[in-house]
């Protein structure tokens, strides 16, 4: 159980409960929080493909210098507009449920077809 | 070292089981900041410090500040019973 | 209490589809085929060699030292080299991306007029401005010195939006859209005419047309730290938009 084992276990465990998430969740928010869960799992798994050990940070500094042996600068270059663009997507879903707050007056995937079927987890918004 | 690795991981874990399993909203946009920061921790422990600053930042700090002023904008349209005042063709 | 129990049959049901995929992605995961394995390349084959190397045009076996010159890129941070320099274009593309998001936002929520708010009490309304000047420091060394340390134009960004989100919430702030607007406009109007300028004086789209300076040097890298200020301007402009959008109180939002 190495270090490396480690970072991928945390990384696939996590986009795995976030797209079960996805799946079975009901409330707009919780899918939303779910949606995040899955982006963070996904970002954590780019970076812990380019690490290896005992390498440095990469940034050339008077210590760290002439040397070759870093961490891999390409897959933390593609995770910074990653997470950015993570949320903008946040941000425009929650304008989204709130337009779904005011049009059905319920936070519930299911009262779109006009449903009457009462489940026993009623969430509160407080 | 692999001790704190293993701490940090299993936080994760049960946060964002909890996240999904969580009656109150609010704290499970709490429980979500969390998890944003203990990532950063990760990225921290990666050698990654660009990502680390940037998760932090913008995971963190500002998406659970989204989160929150959302949840209090809902409960505001709860409240006064209708939807807000709206302009016609403005 | 008939839909309460086909709900949790349905939890168990994808919770064993899922545990199946992921056994499958395990066994593809530790297959010893030969070009399966993800970390089988050793360093010196990848394409992030010549990034570190920094050279990438004609690739030698050239090694980067602290403040020396004549390399393809000044910057000392690698991961900005890549950033905005060797990717840039790239990056352009992101900063389209955040654009769009701001402008749904806005589009969204037109309109609307928010009736029922609370005023924020005293102690948030004077120590408001103390943390505003710390804010703002921390933001802007973060923008100024992304070439040098960890940072750049995208966490400094938002923690100087973080500091206008700090104060529409403490003031009854009658948030000015326009001013931001502007701003935003100015970032990316200069990046697009910074690329411009790099087709018309060298050769290519977003080149670095700059002299450049001794690695570690602030002066270093040419158009870095341009590209950088500019980004910095836009993605905090656009942030702060986003949060009047959700919390200004006191005329009517929207675009």
């Amino acid at each position: 159980m190495t270090l490396q084992h480690l970072f991928f276990i945390n990384a696939a465990a996590l986009i795995f409960i976030g797209v079960f998430g996805i799946i079975t969740r009901k409330n707009i928010i919780k899918i939303l929080l779910a949606i995040n869960i899955l982006e963070t799992g996904v970002n954590l798994l780019l970076v812990a493909i380019g690490w290896r050990a005992g390498s440095f940070a990469p940034i050339v500094t008077r210590v760290h210098s002439d040397i070759v042996n870093f961490v891999d600068p390409l897959p933390q270059a593609m995770v910074l507009t990653a997470i950015v663009i993570a949320f903008g997507t946040t941000a425009v879903g929650l304008v989204v449920a709130i337009n779904y707050f005011r049009t059905h007056n319920s936070l519930e995937t299911t009262s779109f077809s006009g449903g009457s079927v009462k489940y026993d987890e009623d969430e509160v918004v407080s | 070292m692999i001790y704190l690795v293993i701490v940090m991981t299993v936080i994760m874990i049960v946060g964002s089981i909890a996240i999904l399993f969580q009656k109150t909203l609010r704290k499970a946009a709490l429980i979500s900041g969390i998890v944003s920061l203990m990532a950063a921790g990760f990225f921290v422990l990666m050698k990654a410090y660009d990502v680390a600053i940037t998760e932090a930042s913008i995971g963190a700090m500002l998406t659970t500040a989204l989160y929150f002023f959302s949840i209090k904008r809902i409960e505001e349209i709860e409240k006064t019973g209708e939807s807000e005042t709206r302009d016609e063709g403005k | 209490m008939r839909a309460n129990k086909n709900y949790v049959i349905f939890n168990i049901a994808v919770l064993i589809l899922m545990l199946v995929a992921t056994l499958y992605i395990y066994k593809a995961f530790n297959s010893k085929a030969p070009g399966r394995r993800i970390m089988s390349v050793p360093i010196e084959k990848r394409v992030s060699y010549r990034y570190i190397t920094k050279s990438v045009l004609n690739p030698t076996e050239r090694r980067v030292v602290f403040g020396e010159t004549g390399y393809e890129d000044g910057s000392a941070n690698l991961v900005t080299s890549i950033v905005v320099n060797y990717r840039a274009f790239d990056t352009l593309l992101e900063v389209i991306i955040l654009f769009t998001a701001t402008a749904g936002v806005l589009f969204l929520m037109r309109g609307r007029k928010r009736t029922g708010y609370s005023e924020a009490s005293l102690i948030v309304k004077t120590g408001i401005p103390i943390i505003n000047l710390f804010v703002a420091v921390t933001g802007i060394v973060i923008i100024l010195q992304g070439h040098l340390t960890p940072g750049g134009g995208f966490p400094g960004g938002a923690v100087v939006a973080s500091g206008f989100f700090l104060s529409f919430l403490a003031y009854k702030y009658k948030a000015n859209k326009t001013v931001f607007l502007i701003l935003e406009t100015i970032g990316g109007l200069g990046i697009i005419i910074v690329g411009l300028l790099g087709l018309f004086l060298k050769l290519s789209f977003l080149e670095n047309f700059m002299p450049l300076g001794p690695i570690g040097g602030f002066f270093s890298s040419g158009i870095v730290l341009i590209l950088y200020i500019l980004i910095g301007i836009k993605v905090s402009s656009e942030i702060s938009n986003i949060g009047i959008a959700f919390v200004s109180h006191d005329e009517k939002e929207g675009l």
